[in-house]
């Protein structure tokens, strides 16, 4: 068949324009808005009365000082134009809030022309504006698009928008619904939605239900403020959600695009990771097919060292590379090695025939190096980093309590250094009182009164209570140094563990710590003994004024107590008050001397026992 | 790349002035008008294009040569954006021709039903009569003399869109 031929132009200035059939030249009036498309009709008669049977109406409020000669100029457009010719689109860009009213004249016009196309950009309205329930409701419109810039956002109704003929939404810093209600549903009713983006979409409302059973491609983008977003979307392919949360989400496992980002702390959620995976599959396959043409572009390698990730990838898509030749015919030798960072765990090297063939079928004498694989080592030093970390977070939580407990110690010390100088003080008193009595007694040597007897029982009582409370002053002491020390052995034999470099390393780190511990000890065991010394001075001084009182010195070997009283790091000093409750020893124990103190049975049930040793030098010497 | 390799099927198409130009089907094929053609098998020899000179047609040739070899848009979400880019920036060039060939080309692709080439002189149309007077837009469009309204139409056609002409 021949195209018919028509005469070609033969004269330069022809007006060939204007003998352009009128739908071209509706095509020229629709990329004009329309208020400059209207002022064509001066232009000739062909042009007269053309632009009322466009079908692409385009206003701009730009084009107007305001928005009420805005709307009077689109209220004259709509009803001059060709009332029997169908709308296709109708764009509206608008500066200001519009009424209601014109709104809904707008709406109703393009509907009851079977508009397909309706967009709305609109910027920095005075306040919220309400759009009329009859703006979404049409059974033509295919394209809806709303744009809202700057601080107030229009708000739609709360309703399910009607749309049944919509396949494409694009909302843009839209208030969709503004009440807190219970739960939103907007677009269950535009059954042949395929294209929905909303991008700064506000939705106040507890649930915002996304559901669209035909959407094939889903853009949401800084969507917040509802408190349950679900998507329901089974036939979706295409997805892209920047920071915007969604609780739950119904969509097919393989989508073809995705592309998910997020500034919350919400990173990647379960539905996140359902669609990922297919689509991670994707990118493999994707990678491989790179990895394949990257060879294939070696071809001339003599000698090629691949990182077995490579080879693993290629082995998984043997049906990319069973049909290639293998590209390597000067290859001599072949060295698969395994990166020690990206295989934390080393497993056999998965390579399938097909990637052996392609890599080695063109150069069968090449030879092929797979390097070795520590596997046994690598293990053996995992664990080892695995034990050595958890070492220097042990460290580091016993330094912690080490110095806490150094601080709680040193703000005690002073505290109990005056305690134990005024119980000192008190103690001579009294015992100075006791002895002048005793000794009037014995210059007298007459029976003694009473009240003489009261007097010194008084004393005796007070004395014992003295010796209780100094007691107390050495149990505190005492226990603070053990505990102090104690932390410090465990940090130490940890140390020990670690390689020496490390070990160097934090020993100069917490040297001044270590070293203040190590002060406060000897400070808490100086008092100790002071203490101690003191007591058994007082207890001697009492042997020679109360001798009945004071049995002899026993022997007490470490058997005798129970092994769960038999601390690890304890001192050899042990002050063993009433029904020896106190009693730590070191280990393996000295034997010690009791010295056993029995000043009164009859008021004082128990015993005050007296360990005389050097305590302090056994647990220094235990240490080394 | 894939059109230059000679065992793809060749198109001759010949123009007013009887100028023959082999091109290749995968370029021909941007024409609806001639795709049709050859899904009905009646394009064996040459096309002949007795409305469109030698001039206009080695302009479409031009034209769909180029977006022939750029990926489609639908064909997949991955579009190159730089492909993209540089049709763009093809078509703004290939705009920059006096008004004469503009429509020339139009009329052309409007008869071979290229939809992209139509949409790209519409809009360059548009653009080079946006805000100009109806007097300015007469001499650019080159409007025919005799269809001009007379006096008394253009004051009522004035009068009766006053609400156009603030």
């Amino acid at each position: 068949m021949e195209i018919e031929s028509k005469k070609v132009r033969s004269v330069v200035n022809e007006d060939r324009l204007s003998a352009l059939p009128d739908e071209l030249i509706h095509q020229i009036l629709s990329c004009l808005d329309t208020k400059c498309a209207v002022q064509t009709s001066l232009l000739s008669s062909r042009w007269n009365l053309i632009w009322k049977s466009m079908h692409c109406l385009d206003f701009s409020s730009s084009e107007f000082d305001n928005l009420h000669k805005f709307s009077k100029f689109v209220t004259h457009v709509l009803s001059h134009r060709n009332h029997q010719v169908e709308v296709a689109s109708v764009k509206l860009h608008f500066h200001g809030a519009a009424s209601q009213a014109f709104m809904r004249k707008i709406a109703n016009y393009a509907f009851s022309h079977n508009v397909q196309e309706l967009t709305v950009v609109s910027s920095c309205p005075k306040k919220n504006h309400e759009f009329p329930p009859c703006f979404f409701s049409s059974q033509t419109l295919k394209q809806l698009s709303l744009s809202f810039y700057l601080f107030a956002p229009c708000v739609t109704p709360k309703t399910p928008w009607d749309f049944p003929a919509l396949t494409t939404l694009d909302l843009f810093d839209t208030m969709l619904c503004d009440d807190d209600r219970e739960s939103f549903d907007p677009f269950s009713k535009c059954v042949n939605l395929t294209n929905l983006i909303l991008r700064r979409v506000t939705v106040h409302a507890k649930v915002f239900d996304i559901i669209a059973p035909q959407v094939t491609k889903l853009v949401l983008i800084d969507c917040r403020h509802s408190q349950i977003v679900n998507v329901i979307a089974p036939q979706l392919e295409n997805l892209t959600v920047t920071d915007s949360p969604i609780n739950y989400m119904k969509a097919p496992l393989r989508l073809s695009y995705l592309c998910y980002s997020s500034y919350s702390g919400d990173l990647y959620p379960q539905w996140f990771k359902d669609c990922f995976q297919s689509l991670n599959e994707l990118h493999k396959e994707k990678h491989a097919q790179d990895i394949i043409n990257t060879l294939q572009e070696l071809r001339s390698a003599k000698r090629l060292t691949l990182n077995r990730g490579i080879v693993e990838c290629i082995s998984s898509h043997p049906d990319l590379i069973s049909h290639i030749p293998s590209p390597f015919n000067n290859l001599i030798s072949l060295t698969i090695n395994s990166n020690k960072t990206d295989r934390p765990i080393a497993h056999k090297l998965k390579m399938t025939t097909e990637a052996r063939e392609f890599l080695l079928e063109s150069s069968p004498s090449a030879t092929f190096i797979i390097e070795p694989q520590h596997t046994k080592a690598m293990k053996a030093k995992r664990a080892r980093e695995k034990k050595r970390a958890k070492l220097l977070a042990d460290i580091e939580s016993d330094m912690k309590e080490l110095q806490a407990s150094v601080e709680k110690e040193n703000m005690l010390f002073v505290e109990r250094k005056q305690a134990l100088e005024s119980r000192k003080a008190a103690f001579e008193n009294l015992s100075a009182e006791l002895k002048l009595l005793t000794k009037n007694k014995m210059i007298q040597s007459e029976p003694e009164s009473y009240q003489i007897k009261d007097v010194t029982a008084g004393l005796r009582t007070q004395i014992r209570a003295c010796s209780g409370e100094l007691k107390g002053l050495f149990d505190q002491a005492n226990e603070g140094s053990i505990a102090i020390f104690r932390k410090k052995k465990r940090i130490k034999l940890y140390l020990k563990d670690l390689p020496k470099l490390q070990r160097a390393k934090l020993e100069e780190r917490y040297s001044h710590q270590l070293e203040e511990a190590e002060t406060l000890i000897s400070s808490l065991d100086s008092t100790c003994q002071d203490v101690n010394t003191y007591l058994i001075k007082i207890m001697e001084e009492h042997v020679e004024d109360n001798s009945e009182n004071f049995s002899t010195l026993q022997d007490v070997s470490s058997h005798k107590l129970p092994p769960a009283s038999q601390p690890k790091f304890s001192s050899a000093a042990i002050l063993l008050n009433f029904k020896m409750l106190n009693v730590r020893l070191t280990y393996p124990p000295p034997r010690v001397s009791i010295l056993c103190h029995k000043p009164e049975p009859s008021t004082h049930p128990g015993l005050l026992m007296i360990v005389k040793t050097n305590w302090v030098h056994a647990r220094y010497h235990e240490e080394g | 790349m894939s059109t230059s390799s000679s065992s793809s099927k060749k198109i001759v198409l010949k123009s007013a002035d009887n100028e023959t130009f082999e091109i290749d089907e995968i370029v021909a094929l941007e024409s609806q008008a001639i795709k049709n053609m050859i899904e009905d098998e009646c394009a064996d020899n040459v096309i002949p294009l007795g409305n469109i000179d030698s001039k206009t047609l080695s302009k479409i040739i031009e034209y769909c040569k180029k977006h022939a070899e750029s990926p489609k848009k639908d064909d997949n979400a991955d579009i190159d954006e730089k492909a993209v880019e540089d049709l763009k920036s093809f078509d703004a060039e290939f705009a920059k021709v006096d008004m004469p060939l503009i429509q020339d080309i139009l009329m052309a692709a409007n008869f071979l039903n290229i939809d992209n080439l139509i949409g790209l002189m519409c809009r360059t149309i548009a653009d080079r009569i946006k805000g100009k007077t109806p007097e300015e837009i007469r001499k650019i469009l080159n409007i025919n003399k005799n269809d001009l309204l007379s006096p008394e139409q253009e004051a009522k056609a004035r009068e009766e869109n006053s609400w156009a002409f603030d």
